[in-house]
């Protein structure tokens, strides 16, 4: 019954009906999950993804019906839950970011992540780490961004223009790895 | 290779969710999809409440009609504070729900209103198995067909409590309650409070939900509630209204002090043949297992 319809649809249709917003859950669930987990690791991941449904159920009657796809909202609400376990994810960054120290080959976890990546991205603040990987893992456009951050457009081009240069020149300026605490694993 | 490049190559290799994961998220989320909108609350402390109603019972007194007569605020503020002036105990609810578009059918609900906060469900919704259930911030106990799934699960939400109160609650924090009188209901003499809420939505979609709650004239338990929803759509420049009934409830509520006897109605009883699925998160602490597994009392 839902085949062929827009996110926008089906979510206006989930307001009389609230069955039918399962159906949002089957199209994106996937890439929420791989966002999310991506970011704080598997063990909030199933946590944080299923909870980023539960709420877009919630405020689905505050939804912008003129917004065919329903991806930035939702990428949106799985980034301010993220932010709520940023401690988690700055944990796992300095642990791969440690594990180019330890060597890949030893007993310790297989890294997920780029050691230099992550020492790269531990320079950003957690906005600013939101809004480049929703860019770059979520593949939102510019205006996709403004929609899920609740930002101006020229606001998400300048902040993720200076985001991007500040993480370039992180990378090129290799962070030293004596910054990264110890002790810490993924 | 650019930075970006960099972060999406890395993305490249995150492993996507297995068949349980997906499950167990869309459980959680029909879960929800079975709860009426606006009734979930997290508990409040006793102390809370009393400082609200306090708060409410104030305002009233500066405000009532003059000439005696009643108003919505006032009704309702006496009816919650009435239910919630009460020693730690259980609320024993049974609830007839019909929705309009299926038979009628019973929902019944013990629920502690102290920690440790435990509700404990079971629905015979026609069509659909029959489910027994109890919830607890540390994990939960379901039974169906023959299955025991004893879950320990610690939740982000510590706990949630329906209590009739919060019906009361609901309509005191609208602006737009209003008392439309006395009525009768089954010969049963109640007060008739309305919550019609305005129109809010997009430019093209609105949508209304008005609420009806009878309250018993005397004990204040709640004799019936009723949710409408009005649904108007903009469509080739005209506006369509689609008027939807959601849920209409009969509640029949009882109060029961808290001891070792009534302690055994939060509890869920094996069903007879059943095998018990032992769920355990690894995060979950040797406490909350204790305390789930304890909700479960075999036959």
């Amino acid at each position: 019954m839902l085949v062929g319809m827009t996110d926008a649809e089906v979510i206006g249709r989930s307001v009389g009906d609230g069955s039918l917003f399962a159906a949002l859950y089957d199209r994106h669930y996937g890439e929420i999950y791989r966002f999310v987990r991506a970011r704080v690791g598997s063990d909030l991941a199933d946590d944080l993804a299923a909870e980023t449904f539960v709420v877009a159920f919630r405020r689905r009657e505050a939804y912008d019906r003129s917004h065919a796809d329903a991806r930035p909202w939702l990428f949106g609400i799985a980034a301010r839950l993220v932010h709520r376990h940023r401690r988690v994810e700055k944990r796992r960054l300095r642990a791969y970011a440690r594990s180019a120290r330890d060597g890949r080959d030893s007993e310790q976890p297989r890294v997920e992540l780029d050691p230099e990546l992550a020492a790269a991205l531990l320079t950003l603040d957690a906005s600013e780490r939101t809004l480049i990987l929703l860019h770059a893992w979520a593949g939102l456009s510019y205006q996709q961004l403004a929609d899920a951050l609740s930002l101006p457009l020229g606001t998400v081009r300048s902040r993720l223009h200076r985001t991007r240069r500040k993480l370039r020149v992180a990378i090129d300026a290799e962070v030293p790895l004596a910054s990264v605490p110890e002790g810490v694993t993924p | 290779v650019s930075e970006l490049e960099r972060l999406r190559a890395a993305f490249a290799e995150t492993p996507g969710p297995d068949a349980s994961t997906v499950e167990a998220g869309r459980e959680l989320l029909l879960r929800e999809l079975g709860r009426r909108p606006g009734r979930r609350r997290r508990p409040r402390s006793v102390l809370l409440a009393a400082v609200v109603v306090a708060a409410v019972v104030v305002g009233v007194f500066a405000t009532a009609r003059p000439g005696g007569q009643l108003t919505g605020v006032q009704i309702a503020s006496a009816a919650s504070k009435a239910l919630v002036s009460r020693p730690p105990g259980i609320w024993h609810i049974v609830e007839v729900v019909s929705n309009g578009s299926e038979p009628p059918y019973r929902v019944e609900k013990w629920e502690s209103t102290s920690p440790p906060y435990v509700i404990h469900i079971t629905t015979r919704r026609p069509g659909a198995a029959a489910t027994d259930e109890i919830e607890t911030s540390c994990g939960g106990v379901y039974a169906t067909q023959g299955t025991v799934t004893v879950n320990v699960r610690p939740r982000a939400i510590a706990s949630w409590v329906e209590s009739p109160t919060e019906l009361y609650r609901f309509a005191l924090r609208s602006k737009h309650l209003r008392y439309l009188g006395k009525v009768s209901l089954g010969d049963v003499d109640a007060y008739k409070l309305v919550v019609r809420e305005p129109f809010r939505g997009s430019a093209t979609y609105r949508v209304r939900v008005t609420t009806t709650i009878l309250v018993r004239v005397g004990s204040n338990y709640p004799l019936a509630s009723a949710s409408v929803s009005t649904t108007r759509m903009l469509e080739r420049g005209a506006w369509h209204s689609i008027v939807t009934r959601e849920s209409v409830s009969y509640p029949t509520v009882e109060w029961l002090p808290r001891n070792h006897h009534t302690d055994r109605l939060l509890r869920l009883t094996a069903p007879r043949g059943s095998f018990v699925v032992p769920i355990r998160n690894p995060r979950a602490s040797a406490a909350c297992t204790r305390t789930v597994s304890r909700l479960l009392r075999p036959r």
